[in-house]
């Protein structure tokens, strides 16, 4: 980390030299297990020379049931870096199902303390907004993707916290064009900003049903921002080759303004980009097929669930939920990606029920990449209605943690045989972990100025 | 059954007829039509008023359900009803299948008659399904 400065690191390129992660956070949640208690914050020790390796070291649990911990972010990060009065202290954990963000100060890092609760009845009282979603800081401002209005209706907008977790109000300016909302990816340098589309709060919360994609109650649109205008300057439809565009990711190097999502139910990467005329564009580089599976009358896509880019910009990675699959692609290319890894570990296919000696429940989901890009891990729960659709034994087995060894010179991913945290060994009973980070940054939180 | 509850623990305001119309009132006010639910699957019982969410008054009891957006539109707090019949304002995240089923949401669901319900996770054996399992034919619009 640097010294003498804010926090985060100067560049990507510093930030893959940073001493090896040693602890890793992930929500776990109750909601639709059976177990009536808070979600919470499980702190996992991820160093190999410690005695409690590959185990739940820190459980911090949330003031109220019912939140579905999904997604958190740091109150600071690389944009601060050259800001010694920001630190990065505060990790923010909003809840969907109940519009509350709660604040954990991770001031000791082993042990997080809940800080403060932004209340979810505050948030739609005062902005209009529920069903917080992506959160990101933006120098000494925080904004959050806000899934539906207050009553869980589409489109939703962009929520604006103050650095000490005060309503500011609503950050956009302008959201016409938009239909739904869900993750953002922001990169100042090229006054840009990106953001994709799930569906409302009360379509998805509920449960994913096809009737609702037929519907049009699912996006299938992607927006390009004017970023100081706080308005959308350009949408793209990408009518069915590009349904539910869940995670946005930028190239690290602030000098770039490209970066690639996932269309989740077309199960479709694209790639998009800034021209030099100042226009958007985007086009499809990665298709998985859809497998017709004996008892399923519909043929089942892969699911692309969540999808990151390795801090050198070098390897893309994404999850396939239903088809049970990890995968690595070499992007040095960019619209020519190359398939260099895959892993199998659960999934619809049956094709890796156990791993590690552990029944799995789910299949590859949220992920998260070491700054030196060679340690993957990977959660296998998605969101506790769906879990209870696709995956139902979840609710009373828990969900599980894996990591992944990446070759970063050549390309290849292997299970690390040595690294599982079953989560339906938990004290409380089995729960769900979904998103992760580490303490000080990780590929898919910090941006660079 | 459908009884009354009458305001407890007031006493007599006086003999002043103006008085006494006024507590009339009040208590009129104040009383409040209740049915009896019972928790099958929990093997208990209480009474709630036709204005009180089901799942208000099972905290109240001290017995936590599941709960998250409180306002109908989760499905995190289906139930099963077995017997009886409630109101539903504003309650969005059940579709027609899930209904026709039984379900209710406990955060929205007011009584309306005497009520047996099932509940927990322990009642949700058919409130999931996955999509790619089903036919398009069978579906069922919300």
């Amino acid at each position: 980390m640097s010294e003498c400065c804010g926090p985060g690191y100067a560049s990507p390129a510093e930030a893959m030299q940073a001493e090896r992660e040693k602890l890793l956070y992930t929500v776990a949640l109750y909601v639709g297990t059976g177990v009536e208690a808070p979600d919470y914050l499980a702190t996992v020790d991820v160093d190999p020379d410690s005695p409690t390796y590959s185990q739940v070291v820190a459980r911090t649990e949330m003031p109220q049931i019912g939140d579905e911990l999904h997604h958190s972010g740091w109150n600071a990060c690389s944009s601060c870096n050259d800001d010694s009065s920001m630190k990065r202290q505060f990790l923010l954990l909003p809840g969907v199902r109940t519009s509350n963000i709660n604040v954990v100060d991770v001031s000791d890092a082993k042990n997080p303390k809940l800080h403060k609760v932004v209340s979810g009845d505050d948030i739609k009282a005062k902005t209009g907004l529920s069903g917080p979603h992506t959160v990101h800081c933006l120098k000494q401002d925080i904004i959050i993707s806000m899934l539906g209005d207050a009553d869980g209706n589409a489109p939703g907008g962009f929520l604006h916290l103050d650095k000490d977790f005060n309503i500011v109000g609503r950050w956009e300016n302008d959201i016409t064009g938009m239909n739904y909302n869900y993750d953002f990816w922001y990169q100042p340098r090229h006054n840009m900003m990106v953001s994709s589309e799930w569906g409302a709060p009360n379509t998805f919360m509920p449960g994913f049903d096809l009737e609702d994609v037929a519907a049009g109650k699912y996006g299938q649109s992607i927006h390009f921002w004017d970023f100081e205008g706080k308005k959308i300057v350009k949408s793209i439809d990408m009518g069915a080759d590009g349904m539910i565009p869940l995670e946005v990711r930028g190239l690290h190097d602030p000098a770039s303004n490209e970066g690639f999502f996932a269309a989740t139910l077309s199960s479709n990467v694209f790639r998009w980009w800034k021209t030099d005329d100042g226009d958007f564009e985007i086009e499809k580089v990665i298709d998985i097929d859809t497998i017709d599976v004996e008892g399923f009358p519909v043929p089942m896509p892969s699911l692309i669930t969540d999808i990151l880019i390795s801090m050198d910009d070098k390897y893309l990675y994404f999850a396939n939920w239903l088809h049970g699959d990890l995968r690595q692609y070499d992007v040095s290319d960019r619209a020519n990606p190359k398939l260099t890894g895959q892993v199998w570990i659960g999934g619809m296919l049956g094709k890796a029920p156990e791993v590690n000696g552990v029944k799995v429940q789910g299949a590859p989901q949220m992920i998260q990449l070491s700054l030196d890009g060679k340690r993957l891990y990977v959660t296998t729960s998605l969101f506790s209605s769906w879990d209870n659709q696709f995956y139902p034994d979840m609710k009373d087995k828990g969900a599980q943690m894996y990591m992944i060894d990446c070759d970063t010179e050549n390309g290849g991913m292997s299970i690390n045989p040595d690294f599982v945290v079953d989560f339906g060994g938990e004290p409380n009973g089995p729960s769900r972990c979904h998103e992760m980070r580490y303490p000080g940054g990780d590929v898919t939180s910090d941006i660079w100025m | 059954m459908r009884c009354l509850r009458p305001c407890e623990g007031r006493g007599r305001r006086g003999r002043n007829p103006r008085a006494i119309q006024a507590a009339l009132r009040l208590a009129e006010t104040l009383v409040a039509v209740t049915h009896k639910v019972t928790l099958r699957n929990r093997g208990v019982t209480f009474h709630v008023a036709e204005d009180e969410p089901i799942y208000a008054a099972a905290l109240r009891e001290g017995i936590q359900l599941p709960i998250a957006c409180n306002y109908g539109g989760c499905i995190t707090c289906a139930a099963k009803m077995l017997s009886g019949k409630v109101r539903q304002p504003k309650g969005t995240a059940l579709n027609r299948r899930q209904s026709q089923a039984g379900y209710i949401l406990l955060c929205v669901a007011l009584p309306v008659t005497d009520c047996e319900i099932d509940v927990g996770v322990e009642s949700h054996d058919q409130l999931y399904q996955n999509p790619f399992a089903v036919a398009p034919g069978a579906r069922l619009r919300r």
